[in-house]
């Protein structure tokens, strides 16, 4: 009980509300005295001390080094994520670039190309061709603008798609002969179906098979594996004459007048895609028309 | 807006003033709990450091609270545990030259004093941080308890259980 009395004054007298009388009262309890003292002297007491500006320095010494290398590594990180962003944006960019092969001849040119699944394509004169590389597994497309020739390798669906009309396949050789208003295809071995204007033909072997404007698909076998312009040749049968006219354009790049000539008339035969002088002459004899050349550049046509 | 700005802890004049403030009884704290002044050093600037990272979240009025925690917590993580020596002013060789007091006084008193700092390091922990900080840091136990985040009354009971422990141990019963 007493104890419990002294507990009580002494924390008064310690928190200092403790009134006179209640003063007196806890001097005379026993255990004061000591009390007293303890707290006299425990009020005296140090713990070890550390300037409060020594120990404001090695907290701003301590931070620093804390902080830095944090601090470093995130600059480090943003820019070499802005550098990786950038990388990549410029990968995806380079890689859009150049998945779009594209390739073009011009006048009296022809061109191989190795296709990405080593299918084989020439490029005939004046013409272009292009495909998406990236998507070349999924999708064998290529797009032709002239005439080529085609060695399909055997695999998924072989598309060719010109302004004219379209040729798939799965793997055969063929050429694929677009102008306007034009299309002409040359299978020399399996099989190729050609849709133009919404009919399909399928074309097999030996077969060779052209639409004019909107026309009935004309068919008739060759007898060539090859296309004959491969071998500096141009073969025709049975074509309008502005066609053979056009593809002599094509290959010499020469100008052709033409005056009072029906042009509907159809040509048979071969003429040289190397000598300007003797393929006209061969369709001038065979046609029965007269014809100058002049400078190598211009030729006219009279009947 | 100017205002704002100097009250907030991240202002390094603010800091730099919210440390010379409470560094000395927060390391005090902890060498209370911990006995080890370059651990309780440590602490306190790990968590000053905490605070000033934090700087933007920590309103000005309850940075000394938020600092006790963080002490606190960061004190408990590690559990290193010295023995706590405190220096008395009347135990060094200066201040007896200055006392002109009688040798057998000075003996008894330099006595009392090693008992006592014994005894204080011998109380328990949540003991010894009440009784040195109301004695050497001249809390309140008001202050002490918000400090500690506990109620006045516990402040008070650990305070008498200190002093009866100590009272014990210095009448050597």
């Amino acid at each position: 009980m007493e104890n419990q009395e002294l507990d009580t004054l002494i924390i008064k007298y310690i928190s200092g509300e403790i009134s006179n009388q209640e003063l007196e009262q806890l001097k005379r309890m026993e255990g004061f005295s000591t009390y007293e003292k303890i707290l006299k002297y425990s009020s005296d007491f140090k713990a070890p001390a550390i300037k409060n500006e020594v120990s404001y320095a090695n907290f701003l010494k301590k931070h620093k080094r804390k902080s830095k290398p944090v601090v470093k590594l995130n600059r480090s990180y943003i820019i070499s994520g802005i550098a990786a962003t950038l990388l990549i944006f410029f990968g995806i960019f380079q890689f859009l670039l150049n998945t779009n092969q594209k390739y073009k001849t011009n006048f009296g040119e022809q061109l191989a190309v190795i296709l990405p699944d080593s299918s084989e394509v020439i490029l005939h004169a004046s013409s272009s061709l292009n495909f998406n590389e990236k998507n070349w597994k999924t999708s064998r497309i290529v797009n032709l603008e002239g005439e080529a020739y085609f060695k399909v390798k055997k695999g998924s669906k072989f598309k060719v798609i010109t302004n004219e009309g379209k040729v798939s396949v799965l793997g055969t050789q063929f050429t694929v002969n677009e102008q306007e208003d034009f299309f002409e295809v040359h299978c020399f071995e399996g099989k190729v179906m050609v849709e133009r204007n919404g009919a399909e033909k399928i074309v097999i072997r030996g077969e060779a098979i052209r639409q004019i404007q909107n026309g009935v698909f004309e068919e008739w076998s060759i007898t060539i594996t090859k296309p004959s312009w491969q071998n500096f040749e141009s073969n025709f049968n049975n074509t309008p004459l502005h066609y053979v006219f056009n593809n002599i354009k094509k290959v010499y790049g020469v100008d052709i007048i033409v005056e009072n000539v029906n042009t509907e008339k159809r040509f048979s035969g071969s003429i040289p895609n190397n000598n300007l002088q003797v393929a006209i002459a061969t369709v001038a004899q065979a046609m029965h028309l007269n014809y100058e050349i002049v400078n190598n550049k211009k030729v006219i046509f009279r009947p | 807006m100017m205002k704002q700005e100097e009250q907030s802890l991240c202002n390094s004049m603010v800091f730099e003033n919210v440390y010379k403030t409470h560094v000395t009884t927060l390391r005090n704290y902890i060498y209370y709990k911990s006995g080890d002044i370059d651990l309780a050093e440590d602490i306190v600037q790990d968590c000053f450091i905490k605070a000033l990272e934090n700087c933007s979240k920590i309103i000005l009025k309850t940075v000394k609270s938020y600092l006790f925690k963080v002490a606190t917590n960061t004190f408990l993580n590690s559990v290193k545990h010295k023995k706590v020596v405190l220096e008395h002013q009347k135990l060094s060789p200066k201040v007896n030259t200055v006392n002109n007091e009688n040798p057998e006084f000075v003996l008894e008193e330099k006595e009392f004093l090693n008992k006592l700092q014994d005894a204080i390091s011998r109380l328990s922990e949540k003991q010894r941080e009440v009784f040195l900080l109301n004695r050497i840091n001249k809390k309140t136990f008001k202050e002490i308890a918000v400090l500690l985040n506990i109620s006045v009354k516990a402040v008070e009971k650990r305070m008498s259980n200190a002093l009866r422990a100590l009272r014990k141990e210095v009448e050597g019963i």
